[in-house]
């Protein structure tokens, strides 16, 4: 089988893996011939799906031995199989580096005969690059659970980021649909992995390529959609990861149906992107903006309101605490009012100790008003002609298309059906590089 | 605003020129209604006056913005200079003056109009740099990378030490089409000159091969049940389309060798500057 064969079959079966971006590592002067890190990351192009390509992003090989029901790559499906060998890869990834295509390699693979086996053939392309190159690029590795752990140390030796997918987000779905994966044999690599990167030397000065295991940290996915469990639920169990495991990421992956099988959403199903779009708004939420997955969601409340992002909705369900002052409030309430990122509070922070801020003066720093007016006043004046009451302020948090269908029937009976993703959402929806 | 005086100020178009006119324009007292860089001559109404680039002074003025308002005014200033916004000099003149005037403050004085140009300015350029360092596509032949960009902003400094570090043993050449600037680097000398009709050799059956690859893994590895045209043309505008390989179809028309030129003159000196922000 020729390259061209071999890439076009190993990245169809890797693109589902959602986790590509370059960022969280920074190197320069480390002794690479060729390639370096930069922090925050850098998009080489976008899919057709408006996903963000930093990475070449391909298995090492799809003959997967193991028989999970929801991947394309499970034993029991019929598809072409490809192997590269540790050579052509490394040679790929040079070749697409220095014409400047990609950040890095992504590199994960199918069980190959049997974790220990398929986590060498990993190493040894990688050391191919790293050693005999002198790649300084970013690399993301998966670690293959079950694998023999001083592989997995020696995989983190080379690698800027680590990964182990938990993928199914509850014990019971892991054990139906992936019988050969234990929930022990994600969670040990992982705890492995956490503590390896916490024994890494403070100052990055002291650091040489081979005395950093994945400076980048670690990352997992998980996958929405094929099993039943709810927002809350997924919601929480990300928060514990970030917690226990210290992770720079969470991803979430609509499911899309690859298998006919009873325990999965039939193959005619639309993959949730609506739902996708906002967990990463509500882990955007617990990592930037302070707030709690408690906050967002409950046992009663478990699935997150379809027709606004999860901020407008804690608003909504809090309008007690609005409306807000801008020349005033902390740092921590501002970040809470919809419509405000990061950057919109760093410039009203920065731009409010020359002098008081109004609705103008916001516009000219760039801050968009849209939805942000109905919670805020400068200088105890509000925005002129609002009505500040929980109805009116819902409809003009929604896009039309949501609203729409709000009017066509109360929203709490339709929590089961999907509307359009609006465009703002259309837009943002860029899973890999949010 | 100070009142302008009926004179044009013209200056040798870089970065060091212009902070010599700077100087020259608080020696006398006064702020020139026009100024423009040479070459970029326009019909003034005006008396025109050269100003000689002046490196001596051009570093006090440099150090004066850095010890009246800090490293931060200063990268403001040069990302606006080399940004493509109208009558940016006379915009970065009283900028500043604003920043000799209030100090650190002046950076945060965005709702006054001219800090709010200039950041904007200062913003829009960054943003383009930060664009091109993915965007920027070479084409390898005898072991030389080159390529040809066409950016809004002169964004070639801003980008410089980015492939200067990446590409450390590597040589290569990035031509800036828009504003006749080239980068030059060949195992850590580097170079920014002026350079015109600068055209890329042919690719030969490697580059070939390399961009059948890569074209195949851009095709393969969108999600068809995502797909999403209008979020793929926010990220990515359709003006960087000409530029990136895997946007092109198929195999291109042969190319007929052609020489460029570059002469080796170096025109500017921001790109030795550390301009992240
Ligand atoms: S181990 Fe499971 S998820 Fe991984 S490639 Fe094999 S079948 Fe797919």
């Amino acid at each position: 089988m020729d390259l061209y064969e071999k890439l076009r079959i190993l990245t169809d079966s890797a693109k589902y893996d959602v986790a590509c971006t370059s960022s969280g590592s920074s190197s320069s002067g480390t002794g690479a011939r060729i390639g370096n890190t930069v922090s925050c990351g850098i998009c080489h192009t976008f899919a057709a799906d408006g996903r963000c390509v930093s990475l070449l992003k391909v298995l090492m090989s799809n003959a997967c031995v193991y028989d999970c029901l929801y991947c394309v790559n499970r034993v029991s499906n019929d598809v072409e199989r490809a192997t590269f060998t540790p050579r052509e890869l490394a040679d790929l990834t040079i070749g697409f580096y220095k014409r400047n295509f990609i950040e890095g390699l992504f590199l994960s693979s199918g069980v190959v005969k049997n974790p220990d086996y398929t986590c060498e053939r990993m190493i040894e392309s990688l050391r191919i690059l790293r050693e005999d190159y002198g790649f300084g690029g970013y690399v993301h590795a998966k670690a293959i659970p079950g694998a023999d752990s001083r592989l997995i140390e020696r995989l983190g030796c080379l690698a800027d980021r680590m990964s182990v997918n938990i993928e199914l987000p509850s014990h019971e779905s892991l054990r139906l649909l992936a019988p050969d994966k234990s929930r022990e044999s994600i969670l040990k690599p992982m705890g492995l992995i956490k503590e390896r990167i916490a024994e890494n030397p403070r100052s990055p000065a002291l650091r040489s390529r081979a005395q950093r295991f994945a400076p980048a940290g670690q990352s997992t996915q998980l996958i929405v959609g094929a099993t039943p469990e709810s927002d809350y639920r997924i919601l929480s169990l990300a928060a514990a990861m970030y917690q226990k495991y210290a992770l720079k990421r969470v991803f979430y992956s609509a499911y899309i149906p690859v298998a006919d099988n009873p325990l999965l959403p039939a193959v005619t199903a639309k993959p949730p992107l609506l739902r996708e779009h906002r967990l990463y708004q509500a882990d955007w939420l617990l990592r930037f903006y302070g707030f709690e997955a408690d906050e967002l969601l409950d046992e009663t409340h478990c699935n997150f309101n379809e027709y606004v992002d999860p901020k407008c909705n804690w608003a909504l369900n809090h309008l007690d605490r609005f409306p807000v002052e801008v020349n005033t409030a902390d740092r921590e309430m501002l970040l809470r009012v919809p419509g405000f990122g990061v950057t919109g509070v760093r410039r009203i922070l920065q731009a409010r100790r020359a002098g008081k801020l109004s609705f103008d003066g916001l516009k000219k720093l760039g801050v968009t008003l849209k939805r942000a007016r109905y919670f805020i006043t400068c200088s105890g004046k509000a925005a002129p002609g609002l009505v500040f009451e929980h109805e009116s302020i819902l409809r003009a948090l929604m896009s039309d298309s949501c609203l729409a269908a709000y009017e066509s029937g109360g929203y709490e009976q339709l929590s089961l059906f999907s509307p359009r993703p609006d465009r703002e959402d259309t837009v943002k929806c860029l899973t890999g590089q949010l | 605003m100070p009142d302008r005086s009926a004179v044009a100020y013209v200056y040798d178009g870089s970065f060091e020129g212009f902070l010599s006119l700077v100087f020259e324009s608080w020696r006398k007292k006064e702020t020139p209604s026009v100024i423009f860089p040479q070459g970029g001559e326009q019909l003034v109404l005006f008396p025109v006056v050269f100003v000689e680039t002046d490196i001596e002074r051009s570093e006090r003025v440099r150090k004066g913005i850095v010890r009246a308002a800090g490293a931060e005014a200063l990268g403001n200033i040069e990302c606006c200079f080399l940004s493509n916004a109208a009558e940016k000099e006379l915009l970065l003149l009283d900028y500043i003056r604003l920043c000799i005037a209030n100090g650190p403050k002046t950076l945060s004085m965005l709702a006054d109009n001219t800090v709010c140009a200039v950041t904007k300015a200062a913003r829009a350029c960054l943003r383009e740099a930060h664009h091109y360092k993915g965007f920027v596509r070479f084409s390898v032949r005898g072991g030389v990378m080159t390529c040809v960009i066409e950016p809004k902003h002169a964004v070639l400094p801003l980008i410089a030490d980015h492939f200067c570090g990446r590409y450390s043993w590597e040589n290569f050449i990035i031509y800036d089409k828009t504003h006749g600037l080239a980068l030059l680097y060949s195992k850590g000398c580097r170079a920014l000159v002026a350079a015109q009709g600068f055209e890329p050799p042919p690719a030969d059956a490697d580059e070939r091969e390399a961009r059948r690859l890569w074209k195949l893994f851009y095709d393969t590895v969108a999600i068809e049940e995502r797909d999403n045209p209008r979020c793929r043309m926010s990220l990515m505008p359709k003006r960087f389309w000409s530029l990136l390989t895997e946007m092109q179809d198929e195999t291109e028309k042969p190319a007929l060798p052609q020489l460029g030129r570059l002469p080796a003159q170096p025109v500017a000196r921001v790109g030795e500057q550390e301009l992240s922000p």
